[in-house]
């Protein structure tokens, strides 16, 4: 029924990859070439040829989860396998590497392989932490139903303030027209807005004295709290949904990167055979 | 259950749907399976399952109102039903563009509409329901269910919207037919058609809805014939519902109403 990546067809995708990793290693415990390890021995070759070939798979992903149509697998199977196969990057590639690293193409690429699987590694997090915390902060309720709230509590709260004094009246009228929610990239991570005019507004309105008002100043602090809360919850929304998004801004033009430090690691490595 | 244990029987059944009902006698039932070993073994193990996850149920009373929870929204009365996992859920509408890419641009789901319990929720996607509400006043007679239980609407549709007003659910559209979809190959190189996804193809619905319960731009055109148009499970298509194929994370699943409790127990 429902399976997350991580446990998906009783850790298939787990076991191939630890088979996988664990026979790379005791060849590479096993193998003593005259020199140094390095890849240009034929298990550095072997290792190397199939590092490569799970670089370009891995990449292939990117068009197979548009692949709406094809029947063959189903995409989960893809990214179970892509999570644990992308993992065994960093021993295969190390291996084949021979732990020698210096300032040449051959690390540039190791360098953008790691970066990759490190960015990778974030975005499996906020993959299985961040759903979550979204249906709990939620509350069952959806994106529209929550502004379509709002937008009653504007109208409600836009009626109600011309009873009130001028300042506060203005500061309800910023209320409603000024709040904002979402905006840029650091705006919509920090989940949160300290000028937001509504919590202006509500202060204000704590703040009022004048005791022939108290209930209508009561009813409109009580729309204030209730818009305050909806919009916790929507900028609270909004960041975690940017946590799932933001990590592929760095997994797939560094996974574009590495793939042309490949061709270049690959196309040296021949030239200078 | 009383059948094989030879106990008073203990469980309330409520139905969920109108249902035929018939009486068996425990000395019938037990010739029965004593003539045949396979239907035996066959119900011995279903017993044993049912003791099961009366067990887990009795552990984890709030497994009951899961069940209630689905029984409220009338998914009771499916045959297979879209439930998704919103501690999985990765929000990427992967279902729904599959959904529109195997239907000619036009979603027949909207993920985000719908109701949630405990982290379960019902999406706005035909159930494929026992005794179909959209079937009882279809004039050219345009609704089927398939041998394999799904329900679908053939090309006969001639757009009154009977079907549309009768589903409960709102989970039928009217749309005008979408433009010519190509291949990503062909959109990426040679920009033919809209992209996979993308709302152009699928902005029809309704005049101003992107697809099914409507969160899309205004596009229609309301000179264009509509057609009623709905969830046919991915009929004809090989390997299944589209939407529970294309989910990168295991949160989309269509299940049947026999497995909620294995669903309830399992959560």
């Amino acid at each position: 029924m429902h399976e997350s990546i991580l446990v998906y067809r009783k850790h298939r995708y787990l076991k191939w990859t630890l088979a996988l990793m664990g026979v790379a290693t005791a060849l590479y415990i096993l193998h003593s070439p005259v020199e140094k390890p390095n890849g240009g021995t034929w298990l550095g070759y072997t290792l190397g040829v199939i590092a490569a070939g799970i670089m370009v798979w891995l990449t292939w992903f990117g068009v197979r989860k548009r692949s709406y149509s094809s029947a063959s697998t189903r995409l989960e199977d893809w990214a179970s396998a892509h999570v644990y196969l992308g993992l065994s990057l960093i021993v295969i590639a190390t291996l084949h590497s021979g732990f020698q690293f210096g300032l040449n193409i051959h690390t540039v690429l190791y360098v953008l392989m790691m970066i990759v699987i490190i960015s990778g590694m974030f975005g499996l997090y906020f993959y299985l932490r961040c759903p979550y915390l979204i249906a709990q902060n939620r509350r069952g309720m959806t994106t529209e139903t929550i502004l379509a709230q709002i937008a009653d509590l504007d109208r409600e709260l836009r009626s109600q303030s011309m009873a009130l004094d001028d300042e506060t009246a203005a500061a309800i009228a910023d209320a409603v027209h000024k709040t904002r929610i979402g905006g840029g990239l650091w705006r919509q991570l920090a989940g949160s807005d300290p000028s937001c005019p509504t919590t202006r507004a509500r202060k204000m309105v704590e703040r009022g004295a004048d005791e022939e008002l108290q209930d209508t100043r009561r009813q409109i602090l009580s729309r204030l709290t209730k818009k305050e809360d909806l919009l916790a919850r929507l900028r609270r929304d909004i960041q975690l949904r940017s946590l799932l998004q933001i990590w592929l801004y760095i997994h797939v033009p560094f996974t574009l990167g590495s793939l042309a430090a490949l061709v270049a690691h690959v196309v040296t490595v021949f030239y200078y055979w | 259950m009383a059948l094989l244990s030879d106990q008073p029987r203990s469980a309330t059944v409520r139905a969920a749907h109108n249902t035929e009902t018939i009486c068996l006698s425990g000395d019938a039932f037990k010739a029965v399976m004593d003539k045949n070993a396979n239907i035996r073994a066959s119900v011995e193990a279903k017993f044993r399952e049912r003791l099961r996850q009366n067990e887990q149920m009795e552990e984890r009373p709030e497994a009951g109102s899961i069940i209630q929870f689905l029984i409220e929204q009338g998914v009771g009365e499916g045959t297979d039903v879209l439930l998704i996992d919103e501690k999985l859920c990765i929000h990427c509408d992967n279902c729904e563009k599959a959904c529109a890419e195997t239907h000619n641009g036009l979603s027949r789901l909207d993920r985000e509409a719908g109701p949630s319990f405990q982290s379960l929720h019902v999406p706005t996607s035909c159930r494929h329901c026992q005794h179909p509400h959209c079937m009882s006043d279809c004039p050219p007679d345009a609704i089927h269910r398939a041998p394999d239980g799904e329900v679908f609407i053939d090309d006969s549709c001639i757009g009154c919207g009977n079907c549309e007003s009768n589903c409960p659910y709102g989970v039928i559209q009217l749309a005008t037919l979408p433009d010519e979809k190509f291949d990503l190959f062909g959109w990426l190189f040679f920009g033919k058609g809209p992209g996979p996804g993308e709302e152009d193809a699928y902005a029809k619905v309704n005049g101003n809805k992107q697809s099914a319960g409507g969160n899309g731009t205004d596009g229609g055109d309301d000179q264009a014939i509509k057609r009623a148009v709905k969830c046919d499970m991915c009929k004809g298509i090989d390997g299944g519902a589209a939407c529970v194929r294309a989910c990168p994370t295991g949160a989309a699943a269509r299940v049947s109403p026999e497995k909620f409790m294995t669903l309830a127990a399992l959560r």
